[in-house]
């Protein structure tokens, strides 16, 4: 899948549009050559605070079933795998410490890193979130190394209840607004590309000349740019280094972004993805109106968030729903008059913590079927995808850190199998997320805490 | 000096060679002598927030406002968005800064030949022009003069893009690398050399004085003034500070502060159910954002800034629907300054901005307003939660007001211990319903609006009758006094001070001194000040010992 500005200027020069093109014979022909081919392999965290609320029977301590808690996801039984019995230690300690269960949830869920916040700012984990280590192997050659969507996830009360992901020690924010994931992923709405295979199944395309200019002029920019930055940050003190070295690499992958050598007017093999366009559910969304409502968000992040996947525009992205002790916001659609924190609470309005958890299921439940419903190849996107769904909380009532709820969906590829149950017994979520990584090839003696590493992985193969 | 420990701004590191090991990364170089007081704060840059960078926008290119305004907001904390730490360039951030550098080039290309004219024609007289903008433009987009590197290093830009397309696409490139520079992006706050201690530059003090004032660029005059080298002694810092007090940026700007520590930009967040507040829409959510925006713009720029009249005014700036709101006698024309009902309010802790985003969905909540009010306008801490805790919001009710819906933290000893010094300070709010609606009555009950306020401090503690009585109690108060000061501080040096570390050998300790030093003169600014005048906090932060230096340690 190329850059999006080179679809642009494709569509400025076949005259085609949007939809229209995708229904064309062009595109189907080569598209059913491709279907041979190699489909790239995905990571898509799905994450919602604060655990689900449940009678004791069902949630308490990882008893989650299908006919309750998990009802939406009955029917995707045989793409699940549950990981029950994992603790989220790190935040378990952290909170010991500052009393503070939320924030220590969120920072120690994809981590399994403990340390602890300091006064005023939050300080984050110096350990990488799964999803960017996982990035670092399979991120590359796509436009977006990773893409963090929120709803409503910058709406909590400390900046550490709102920061899931973690990157060279500093929080990624989520992006709450669809309208700047459409911006940033389809620019002013763009068509599908027109694959041009060749007989080794590698899409090239024609560049118009300006193409070329306008690259010499960004790379020249972009050259100085990192050049005056690394001037900077070898001027300024330890503290800023975390900072400017994020700097440098937002540059570098927008740089990367430029194609580099031209050959003959055509872009050269390799700068890109090589992959063929997949799914043919690639096109560019239409998502409507914006809205302050958290059930229009969720579905534009939703939908935005699958297009990123089929186009291949990212091949790790988060969504990240809400925050820990999110207030102030209540599901009144949903005829829950309260916010998600007085609902994790649950007590009282139990049978409204339980719509929201419905709902909240609900959503994910939709979007694994989704890429199960998209054909790929012979198989089908969610065959070639690890969606982590994953809470930082277990009986948020009790403000519990263990026996998370974490399940996984799909296949990886061929690397994961599902419709089974995997058990940690009270271990440290640690090794859940090293057996993630492993997945994706990375074999990690530790992960974040050294002191919550002892015991071994169970592979998800 | 307390016993034992270092005293300020003696620091063992900075004689000659240092004795106790450094931080990793840490340069050993001594560096610049550090004042008594010590520095404000580590080798620092400071990335323009969004409505700085927009603001500069706007005087460096006369862009229209709103380059920014659909950007990826600026992280929160402890109620600001400028916390220096949380001012990144993820990828989302430089993505933004490209396309809007790209789409202002344009515009500047479009412009070349009045923003960079051009006699001659030649390739030699081009380079010349295009050599004089960099030097100009640049030293206005870089806050500073550039250096001759740099003047060599955008006219290849300049000359190489001239070479693939125009003169004016030339121009542009250099400003749309102008536009993203970090010398552009970045408050830098890293002095002259790499030693441990920085002594800042005129010019980066001149950019620090602005941007806290102001929010935007250095005007001509202190930028002239950072050329000549004039910002040194505090009374020259004193000087352009209140120079700028009658910038037209600057109560916009400040009104960003007040309204950041009173939490009432936080209002457009927070959802009220239509069921409990009916007449409460998208209008009057704006229409009160409105009137708050106004009245404490009022405040600076005709009030003097006072503290005083910002808590105690029987006035604001209305428009129909807030004077309907409130229930004023006069009914006025768009945005009039018009009185409020006698008795019923006073200043902006009974504004409807103030009341309604310190409330919740259904309710008026004292719990979080009594909460903002310890915390935020008393600046007094709360203790956490006991571990285990679970709170749980009672249920709405038809038969009890809202107080006895609360009454459990009172009645309950667990929950009373602290809820004692929350809850007597929202309840004295109780003739405020949730969306600020004056009431005496809840339910078919009279309300009871009577208060206290308890573990402040001896001169405010004690009960009240009703949240007139409490403002009037406090808002002359020190108490009150010293936490604008270091809400002030907080917001203005985009950090939380440091408080005491419970080791007097902590490396703590001494930033610790160092920024009680700096909070101490502020409130012995503001206390000195006869109208209260908010302004002066600034003017005694920018004339502190420390606020030049900057230092690792």
């Amino acid at each position: 899948m190329l850059s999006k500005s080179l679809i642009k200027r494709r569509e400025l020069m076949l005259g085609l549009g949007g939809a229209g093109f995708l229904a064309s014979s062009i595109f189907r022909g080569s598209f059913v050559e491709a279907q041979a081919a190699q489909f790239p392999t995905r990571l898509v965290i799905l994450f919602f605070p604060g655990g689900v609320y449940y009678p004791v029977t069902d949630a308490q301590y990882g008893n989650f079933t299908f006919d309750a808690a998990l009802k939406p996801f009955a029917p995707l039984k045989s793409e699940l795998l549950t990981i029950k019995g994992m603790n989220n230690d790190a935040a378990q300690s952290m909170s010991a410490t500052s009393n503070e269960p939320h924030g220590a949830g969120m920072r120690g869920l994809l981590t399994g890193d403990s340390s602890v916040k300091k006064d005023g700012v939050a300080e984050w984990a110096a350990t990488d979130t799964i999803d960017q280590t996982i990035a670092g192997v399979i991120g590359k050659g796509v436009e977006f190394p990773s893409l963090q969507f929120g709803v409503f996830s910058d709406f909590g009360a400390q900046i550490d209840q709102r920061r899931l992901i973690v990157k060279g020690s500093l929080a990624q924010p989520g992006v709450d607004s669809p309208a700047s994931m459409f911006s940033r992923l389809f620019g002013d709405g763009v068509p599908a590309p027109v694959p041009t295979t060749t007989s080794t199944g590698t899409m090239t395309a024609p560049l118009p000349p300006v193409m070329a200019d306008n690259s010499a002029r960004k790379r020249s920019i972009l050259d100085r740019l990192l050049t005056e930055v690394a001037a900077i940050k070898a001027a300024a003190g330890p503290g800023e280094q975390a900072k400017l070295n994020e700097h440098l690499e937002s540059l570098r992958s927008l740089e990367m972004r430029i194609p580099t050598t031209m050959t003959g007017g055509m872009l050269p093999v390799g700068t890109g993805p090589t992959s063929p366009v997949p799914g043919i559910g690639c096109m560019t969304p239409n998502i409507g109106a914006a809205s302050q409502e958290i059930p229009t968000i969720m579905d534009q992040q939703y939908d935005l968030l699958y297009q990123s996947i089929v186009c291949d525009l990212s091949r790790v992205s988060s969504i990240q729903m809400l925050c820990s002790a999110q207030s102030g916001l209540p599901f009144t659609w949903l005829g829950a008059k309260d916010d998600h924190h007085t609902l994790e609470h649950g007590g009282p309005l139990a049978t409204d913590t339980v719509k929201v958890d419905d709902y909240i299921m609900g959503q994910m439940a939709k979007f694994v079927t989704r890429l199960k419903n998209t054909t790929e190849g012979n198989g089908t996107v969610l065959d070639n995808t690890l969606v982590l769904m994953i809470s930082e909380l277990s009986n948020a009532e009790q403000h519990s850190h263990e026996n998370i709820l974490c399940m996984t969906a799909g296949k990886a590829s061929g690397k994961v199998r599902p419709g089974r149950e995997i058990d940690y017994q009270g271990q440290p979520n640690n090794l859940g997320l090293r057996s993630i990584l492993e997945v994706f090839g990375i074999n990690q003696s530790s992960i974040g805490d050294a002191n919550l590493n002892s015991g071994s992985p169970i592979s998800l193969a | 000096m307390p016993g034992g420990g270092t005293a300020v701004g003696t620091n063992p590191v900075l004689t000659d060679t240092p004795t106790t090991p450094l931080p990793s990364g840490v340069s050993t170089t001594p560096g610049v002598p550090l004042p008594a007081s010590g520095a404000l704060g580590p080798v620092a840059v400071r990335r323009l927030s969004n409505d700085e960078y927009d603001t500069t926008l706007q005087d460096l290119l006369q862009a229209a406002p709103g380059t920014a305004v659909n950007f990826q907001p600026d992280a929160r904390n402890l109620g600001y968005r400028n916390v220096a730490a949380a001012l990144t360039v993820p990828l989302v951030v430089a993505e933004q800064y490209s396309t809007a550098a790209a789409k202002l080039a344009a515009q500047v290309s479009a412009n070349a030949a009045t923003l960079a004219p051009c006699a001659g024609s030649d390739a030699a007289a081009e380079v010349t022009c295009a050599e004089s903008f960099i030097t100009s433009f640049g030293a206005n987009a870089f806050r500073r003069p550039l250096v001759a590197e740099e003047v060599t290093a955008y006219s290849k830009i300049f000359q190489d893009e001239r070479g693939r397309t125009s003169y004016a696409e030339g121009i542009g490139a250099v400003a749309e690398t102008l536009l993203q520079s970090p010398y552009f992006l970045y408050k830098t706050e890293m002095g002259a050399g790499t030693g441990v201690a920085r002594l800042l530059t005129a010019h980066e003090l001149a950019t620090q004085i602005s941007y806290l004032v102001t929010g935007t660029m250095p005007d001509p005059d202190l930028m002239a003034a950072a050329n000549g080298n004039q910002l040194t002694t505090a009374d020259q810092r004193e000087a352009q500070a209140r120079r700028l007090f009658k910038s037209n940026r600057t109560p916009t700007w400040l009104r960003g502060f007040v309204t950041q520590w009173t939490s009432i930009s936080t209002l457009p967040a927070v959802k009220k159910d239509p069921a409990f507040f009916p007449t409460y829409d998208t209008n009057l959510q704006t229409a009160i954002i409105e009137e708050s925006n106004r009245f404490v713009d009022a405040v600076f720029a005709n009030e003097g800034g006072s503290l005083a009249t910002l808590f105690t005014a029987n006035w604001s700036i209305l428009n129909p629907a807030t004077a309907a709101h409130y229930g004023t006698a006069a009914v006025p024309s768009d945005w009039t300054k018009t009185n409020l009902p006698p008795g019923q309010r006073m200043g902006i802790l009974t504004s409807a901005g103030f009341l309604a985003a310190n409330a919740k969905a259904i309710d008026s909540f004292p719990i979080r307003r009594g909460k903002v009010l310890r915390t935020q306008i008393l600046c007094r801490p709360l203790a956490p939660p006991p571990p285990g805790f679970v709170p749980t919001d009672p249920e709405p009710s038809t038969a009890l007001t809202t107080r006895e819906r609360f009454a459990a933290h009172s009645q309950n000893p667990v929950c009373a211990s602290c809820h004692v010094e929350i809850d007597p300070l929202g309840l004295g709010f109780e003739n405020y319903d949730g969306i600020g609606l004056y009431r005496t009555s809840e339910n078919s009950k009279p309300v009871d609006a009577s208060g206290a306020i308890v573990n402040v401090s001896p001169e405010v503690d004690g009960p009240f009758t009703d949240a007139i009585a409490f403002i009037q109690r406090i808002s002359s108060s020190q108490v009150l006094k010293d936490c604008v000061a270091r809400e002030s501080f907080r917001w203005g040096v985009g950090r939380v001070n440091v408080s005491e570390p419970p080791d007097q050998t902590s490396p703590d300790y001494a930033k610790f001194l160092s920024d009680k030093a700096v909070l101490d003169a502020m409130s012995a600014q503001m206390t000195a000040s006869p109208t209260s005048d908010i302004r002066e906090l600034l003017v005694a932060l920018v004339r502190a010992e420390s606020y030049p230096y900057r230092s690792e340690l």
